[in-house]
C-alpha cells in the first residue's frame, strides 16, 4: 500500500516539477529523492517511531536546506525547526488508532491544505500546487473512507501510508518555510501544529459514528486556519 | 661570446613579453551604468520586461586582440525588477531564479571572437540555479574611451552584448508552463571604468 502511495505521489511531483536532475542541485528537486525514501523508511518507523521520525525529519531538512545552509548558517534553516519538532512529537500517535481512523488523515489534509494556501501567500506557486495535490489525494482518501463508514464498514489507512503522507507533507511544508520569497514563518511554525491535534482531539465516542469525523475535522483545522489568517493578515 | 648571446635574446625578449601582458586592461563594471535587462514572450501577447539592479564585475579588454580579453560578471538575483512587486517575488521564488538557494548569477567568458571592426562573438559560462551552461553573446564595443569631466583620471568605455539563453537548459520548467518562452532574449549595456 505504501509503494502504490509513494509511485502515485511521485508520478504527480514529477507531473509538476518535471524529472530531477541526477545529482539534484535545488531542494525542489531533491524532494522527489525525499519522497523515494520516506516510501522505503514509512513501514519501519514504529519501532522507536518519534527518534526514527526526528532523525528523518533532520537529515531530510538538512539536504533540502543545504544551499541556504551554506549561504546562511544554521539560523536560515530556522523556519524549518518547528515543523520538524511537532512532526516527529507528532508521530507518536501514529499508532493509537483509540481516537478514531480519521484524525490522522484528517489533520495530514489540514496540514496540506494550509501549506498550500501558506504557498500562495508566500508567492511559491509550484509548491501550492504540490501541497495541494497532497490534499486532495487525501480528501480522496478520506471521501471513501466515510462513505464506508456511512455503509457501517471501517475503512482506515494502513500506519505505515499515514506515516509516508506525514513525512511527505511535511517535507513539501519544510521547502515552503524555507524558500518561499514572502513566506511568514510564524504561519508555518502554527500550521505545523495540526500534526499535534491527533493526539488531543475528543473521540466524540457517544456520539453517532458519522458525525465524529466532521466534529473532529473542524478541531482538526483550527491551526491551519489560524495559521492562514496569520500569513494574510501579515502582508 | 655563448653567454652574451644569451643576455642580448633576454634583453630583447623581456619588453615584448612584458608588452604582450600589459596588453589587456582591466576594467571595473559601473553598478550605476549597467542595464541588464531581458525579454520573454507572454503567452503571445506581448514581451515582458525585467531588469536586474545589481550587477558587478570586471572586464580584461585588449583592444588589440580581443581574442586575450575576458569577462567576469555577478548578478545579484534579488535585484530583479519586472516594474510589478508581485511578479519580482514570483521570479524570486524556486519556480524560476530561487533565491532563496542560489542568491546569485554568474557569467566567465571561456573564449572571444573577433566578427569585425567595433564587433564579436564571447562564448561563457553562466551559472543560474545551480547550473552552468554556455552561452554566445554578441558584443559590440562603443569605440569610446573617455573620461566625466569632474573625474578626469577615471577611463572609462562601453560595450552592448545581446544573446538568447533557453530557460529549458536550467531545468526552469515552470517557464513553459506559465506560458512564457520559450527563450529569454538578454540584452546587457556596461559602461566600465578603468583601473
Amino acid at each position: 500500500m505504501v509503494v502504490v502511495t509513494a509511485v502515485l505521489l511521485l508520478v504527480l511531483y514529477v507531473n509538476l516539477e518535471g524529472i530531477p536532475p541526477f545529482p539534484p542541485t535545488a531542494s525542489k528537486q531533491k524532494l522527489t529523492y525525499v519522497i523515494a525514501a520516506a516510501a522505503l523508511s514509512a513501514p519501519f518507523l514504529h519501532r522507536a517511531r518519534m527518534l526514527l521520525t526526528l532523525c528523518f525529519l533532520v537529515i531530510a531538512t538538512l539536504w533540502l536546506g543545504w544551499n541556504k545552509l551554506g549561504h546562511d548558517g544554521l539560523l536560515g534553516l530556522a523556519p524549518a525547526a518547528v515543523p520538524v519538532a511537532l512532526g516527529a512529537w507528532g508521530s507518536r500517535t501514529l499508532s493509537r488508532p483509540e481516537r478514531g481512523a480519521f484524525v490522522w488523515p484528517l489533520a495530514l489534509l489540514a496540514l496540506c491544505l494550509a501549506g498550500a494556501g501558506l504557498a500562495v501567500d508566500g508567492v511559491f506557486m509550484g509548491f501550492a500546487q504540490v501541497s495541494g495535490a497532497i490534499a486532495a489525494f487525501l480528501g480522496g482518501a478520506l471521501l471513501v473512507g466515510y462513505a464506508s463508514l456511512l455503509m457501517g464498514r471501517d475503512a482506515a489507512l494502513p500506519e505505515a501510508v499515514l506515516s509516508f503522507l506525514m513525512l511527505s507533507g511535511l517535507s513539501v511544508l519544510v521547502v515552503i518555510g524555507l524558500f518561499a520569497p514572502e513566506i511568514d514563518p510564524l504561519a508555518v511554525a502554527v500550521a505545523s501544529l495540526t500534526l499535534l491535534m491527533p493526539g488531543v482531539v475528543p473521540a466524540f465516542a457517544k456520539l453517532p459514528k458519522p458525525v465524529r469525523p466532521v466534529l473532529q475535522a473542524i478541531l482538526t483545522s483550527i491551526p491551519a486556519v489560524a495559521a492562514l489568517a496569520l500569513a494574510f493578515l501579515a502582508h | 661570446m655563448k653567454l652574451l648571446h644569451l643576455a642580448l635574446i633576454a634583453g630583447l625578449a623581456a619588453p615584448t613579453f612584458s608588452n604582450v601582458a600589459t596588453a589587456a586592461e582591466t576594467y571595473t563594471i559601473d553598478p550605476a551604468h549597467v542595464w541588464v535587462s531581458f525579454k520573454i514572450n507572454h503567452a503571445g501577447w506581448a514581451s515582458a520586461h525585467g531588469t536586474f539592479k545589481s550587477v558587478s564585475g570586471t572586464i580584461e579588454f585588449d583592444k588589440d586582440d580581443v581574442t586575450t580579453s575576458s569577462v567576469s560578471a555577478e548578478i545579484d538575483p534579488n535585484s530583479v525588477e519586472t516594474n510589478l512587486e508581485q511578479r519580482n517575488s514570483d521570479l524570486k521564488s524556486p519556480d524560476f531564479l530561487n533565491t532563496g538557494e542560489f542568491p546569485s548569477i554568474t557569467f566567465e567568458s571561456t573564449a572571444i571572437e573577433k566578427t569585425g571592426d567595433k564587433t564579436g562573438k564571447m562564448t561563457g559560462n553562466l551559472t543560474m540555479i545551480g547550473v552552468t551552461v554556455p552561452i554566445t553573446l554578441d558584443v559590440t564595443w562603443s569605440g569610446l574611451e573617455a573620461a566625466f569631466p569632474w573625474a578626469p583620471d577615471v577611463q572609462r568605455t562601453g560595450f552592448t552584448a545581446t544573446g538568447v539563453i533557453s530557460p529549458a537548459a536550467f531545468n526552469m520548467t515552470k517557464v513553459a508552463e506559465f506560458g512564457l518562452g520559450p527563450d529569454i532574449l538578454v540584452t546587457i549595456d556596461v559602461e566600465a571604468e578603468k583601473k
